[in-house]
């Protein structure tokens, strides 16, 4: 009896499941990419149908071009490579030397350092700053910006994950005549592999996806990423869209996390899900 | 143990250098130039007391958007949280369906803000999706245009932020429940209880630092919202989502006075201080260590 009821509620569930799945996530996702497909005459009506006249090749081609797609995808990579490689790297150092040793100075400076999760960047300052430095609208200008306000996330999840490696480990290196420098290198370094991936998945969504600080930071539509470039394409025309270019414009931005997410969808869901509860 | 010292400043100098010069010298920075006339292209930043804050309060502009900014905030927290929450419970398990249903629910996450934007400035057009599938019930005629709206606009708007947000908080919401122990769930079950009376009396307490996570994400992520307000509503309908991070960008590409749009951000600087704090820290006090 009892399991008989058990089973109804179980199916009632999927069948829940699947009506919000459909209409919060399919329905969006599938009107996106079927009207980007019509031309435009068709697009004016948005609606679910399937295209009487595909012009698929027309609106990605007029998007990749006009909207600057091939360079802003070549910007985007750029800086997400780098600024979340010298974040990952930079954290890590730190975050050894927080998880390990305890004095006042250090806690404190661990508390600036992870301040910058909490509180967010000030981002028309920073152009103060990034012009008294001489690199306001340019790539490195950009990158160590991030550098700057992703660390502490990196710092944050990787000090918890330093307090679970046995220090033991340390300990007989260290005896073995081993230095600082080799003991986090040779040994830590290469244990801190699942919260760097951690770290790594969440500042390539973050950073890959990011609008606002290029736009602030950034004054030239050739170091463009590929969001603003998004931006500026679909601002042509605010008041009056031409849908079937911005639907095509938001998928081919949106392609390559996409590709990254199918590819490593694995590790990306363990990665973020271990992020969280462990920091 | 001087020697000791001198590689631990060397190990923490590069990271603490970047934060230093990118993210707390800009904060301090907020403190001096809300205060000056600094612009574009002023060459002679003079001290002018409080008129940038007088400025932005021109017919009450900024307590205006600091409502408006708290209301769109609490709705975001409310709706990822809640949706989150539910379907972690649902999904809770891993077995094969869950974890496509979780990698489908997932996929807004990889869309930027502004392109759920976008994809959502669409579909709440009058002669939209929503409307289309309402209007295909018997008896109904929709025309509702949801971002012409100065009562509803902001929670359709917070629903985008939401909608783009939720996969993650389930993911964590997940991984929070995974942690709690089999035993604890088999015995409150052995004992009789109902689903809701394992939730509120055994999971919902041990879930805390999950709870932390994703209230503490969810609250600094919407108060300064700014890409999704970008692409879908520009402020609009009269003002009615003009959080404080588009006032800045008004600010900001309006005037020759920058200082008026860092005087915005150092508004938001203490809201986010003022009830970030004590939030997060009686969310860390109500965890419970196992």
């Amino acid at each position: 009896m009892k399991n008989k009821r058990e089973r109804i509620i179980h199916i009632i569930k999927y069948i829940v499941l699947m009506i919000i799945l459909f209409f919060v996530i399919i329905i969006p996702l599938y009107m996106t990419v079927i009207n980007s497909f019509k031309s435009a005459k068709e697009v004016t009506r948005l609606n679910m149908r399937l295209p009487i006249d595909w012009s698929i090749i027309d609106n990605y081609r007029e998007v990749l071009i006009e909207g600057k797609l091939i360079r802003g995808f070549g910007n985007s990579l750029l800086y997400s490579f780098f600024s979340v490689g010298f974040c990952v790297f930079f954290g890590s150092l730190a975050a050894w030397i927080f998880g390990r040793f305890k004095s006042k100075y250090l806690t404190l400076l661990y508390f600036l350092s992870i301040s910058g999760i909490l509180v967010p960047p000030a981002i028309i300052t920073s152009i103060k700053v990034e012009r008294m430095l001489g690199i306001y609208g340019t790539y490195i200008g950009m990158t160590l910006f991030y550098i700057g306000i992703f660390t502490p996330l990196v710092i944050f999840f990787t000090t918890g994950f330093v307090k679970t490696i046995p220090i033991e480990l340390e300990e007989a290196a260290r005896v073995d005549g081993a230095n600082s420098g080799q003991i986090f290198f040779k040994i830590i370094f290469p244990l801190l592999r699942p919260v760097q991936l951690t770290s790594v998945i969440f500042l390539t969504i973050f950073i890959w996806n990011d609008f606002i600080y290029p736009f602030y930071l950034l004054n030239k539509a050739y170091q463009y990423p590929m969001t603003l470039g998004l931006y500026n394409f679909v601002n042509q025309y605010f008041m009056n869209p031409r849908w079937e270019l911005v639907f095509a414009d938001v998928i081919l931005v949106s392609l390559p996390m996409i590709i990254f997410y199918i590819t490593l969808h694995r590790q990306i869901t363990s990665g973020l899900m271990s992020g969280a509860v462990k920091g | 143990m001087k020697k000791f010292k001198n590689i631990q400043v060397f190990f923490i100098v590069p990271a603490l250098l970047f934060i230093l010069v990118f993210f707390i010298l800009p904060n301090i920075y907020n403190f001096y130039y809300s205060f000056t006339n600094w612009g574009p292209s002023t060459t002679d930043i003079k001290f002018i007391g409080f008129s940038n804050f007088l400025s932005i309060s021109k017919n009450n502009r900024i307590f205006k958007d600091i409502w408006i900014t708290l209301k769109y905030s609490f709705f975001v927290m409310f709706f990822m949280n809640t949706a989150g929450l539910g379907l972690a419970l649902a999904l809770e398990k891993n077995t094969r369906i869950n974890q496509l249903f979780r990698i489908l629910f997932f996929t807004p996450m990889l869309f930027s803000t502004l392109a759920a934007g976008y994809i959502f400035k669409a579909i709440y057009l009058p002669e939209g999706p929503i409307n289309y599938f309402l209007n295909l019930i018997p008896g109904v005629n929709i025309h509702f245009a949801y971002l012409g709206s100065m009562e509803y606009t902001l929670i359709f708007v917070a629903a985008i932020q939401a909608w783009r947000w939720t996969g993650l908080n389930m993911l964590v919401y997940i991984a929070g429940l995974n942690t709690i122990p089999s035993a604890l769930i088999e015995a409150s079950k052995i004992e009789g209880a109902s689903f809701w009376q394992t939730f509120k009396n055994v999971k919902f307490p041990l879930l805390g630092p999950a709870i932390t996570f994703c209230i503490a994400t969810s609250f600094i992520g919407s108060i300064s919202a700014f890409d999704v307000i970008m692409a879908v509503t520009q402020g609009g309908p009269g003002g009615s989502t003009e959080v404080l991070n588009y006032f800045v960008f008004r600010e900001f590409g309006a005037s020759s006075n920058w200082g008026s749009a860092v005087a915005i951000s150092l508004v938001l600087f203490f809201i986010i201080c003022i009830l970030g704090i004590p939030l997060i820290s009686f969310l860390r006090k109500r965890e419970i260590e196992l």
